[in-house]
């Protein structure tokens, strides 16, 4: 895979932080939770996990280029890009009412999938 | 005698006339949206919306029609407790007359540049000038560095070092094409026509819906907007 269709520093920087001015909005019923993790995992294995978890949970699955769309009372966008030649970044997108079905069903079942690394940052 | 007053008069009419911004210092009142529409991508309606939105962050903690960096953090992430970087950053750039507080005029000319229609090269600079955190003209290898950290460390994901600098290295190979350690403004245009997925956080969608997400500005419109 080519080095410039890895996310470089700046992709970091810009989906993923306090830069996203959409809090601005969010008291008006327009609120998406953004959230971002790391995995060694190949996407397949990433998108066919959400998927079954989805089924189960009766949502309807929409397979996308880079990731997976789910609708159910929750709108569930997940969107894999890779980051270095081991590891993807996975971000997740979602609203919607009621039950959080995203924390509720699906972290827990991938949790084992999201990467740890043991040794720490110098700053 | 009648000289002087005549120079008096001349004066304060100067003054009056002075600068559009001034206008928007009256609390409760939204002079002149059209000068603001004008001078913005956004069309009067668009303009007094985002007044009503201005309005009620601005009250948030003290009522006197200006966003100080605490109601900013509030209304960005619904809690005064989370201290960020960016939001720093952004606050500064909205903050044009460096007096810690936001007017509506500064907020609105800010916000324009997040707007869809707003031109790109607007959205280079801004975004240029938020990552250029010591204000030198170019983007350090250690800014990139002091910010990829930050941001993992607020998301909660973990990166050992080894893996943050070989994703630095790689960034600045494609970026850095003068070979001098810094990302300047011109290498940052090129890098971001190549890859316009980075000014993502450039753009808000909302601020094109803006006038049905507020629409109480509809009851005090000064303007028939056809």
């Amino acid at each position: 895979m080519q080095d410039s269709s890895f996310l470089n520093a700046f992709d970091i920087i810009s989906h993923f932080s306090g830069f996203d001015l959409s809090g601005l909005f969010s008291n008006n019923g327009i609120h998406i939770i953004s959230e971002m993790y790391i995995s060694a995992e190949y996407p397949r294995k990433i998108i066919e996990k959400i998927e079954e978890v989805a089924k189960e949970e009766g949502m309807k699955v929409t397979k996308k280029e880079k990731g997976i769309r789910l609708l159910g009372n929750f709108l569930v966008m997940v969107e894999i890009n890779r980051l270095t030649e081991e590891l993807v970044m996975v971000e997740v997108k979602r609203r919607g009412l009621g039950r959080d079905i995203w924390k509720e069903k699906f972290k827990p079942q991938l949790s084992a999938l999201i990467y740890q690394s043991e040794r720490q940052v110098r700053r | 005698m009648v000289q002087c007053l005549e120079g008096v008069k001349h004066l304060l009419s100067a003054v009056v006339n002075c600068c559009d911004s001034e206008i928007y210092k009256q609390p409760g009142g939204l002079e002149n949206p059209e000068a603001l529409a004008r001078e913005t991508v956004f069309s009067v309606s668009e303009i007094e919306a985002l007044y009503e939105l201005f309005k009620k962050i601005s009250s948030a903690v003290i009522d006197d029609g200006l966003i100080n960096k605490e109601e900013f953090q509030l209304a960005l992430f619904k809690t005064n407790k989370k201290e960020s970087l960016f939001a720093d950053r952004v606050f500064d750039l909205f903050d044009k007359k460096h007096n810690g507080l936001l007017d509506f005029d500064e907020f609105a000319r800010a916000l324009s540049v997040f707007h869809p229609n707003a031109p790109i090269d607007d959205k280079i600079d801004f975004s240029f000038q938020l990552y250029d955190l010591k204000q030198q003209g170019f983007i350090e290898r250690q800014e990139v560095k002091q910010m990829v950290v930050a941001t993992l460390a607020e998301s909660g994901m973990n990166l050992s070092d080894d893996v943050i600098e070989s994703i630095i290295d790689k960034t600045f190979e494609e970026a850095d094409t003068k070979h001098d350690g810094k990302i300047d403004k011109e290498e940052w245009r090129n890098l971001v026509m190549r890859h316009q997925s980075l000014l993502k956080n450039m753009t808000l969608q909302y601020l094109k819906d803006i006038t049905t997400t507020f629409p109480s500005f509809v009851f005090h419109s000064q303007v028939d907007d056809t």
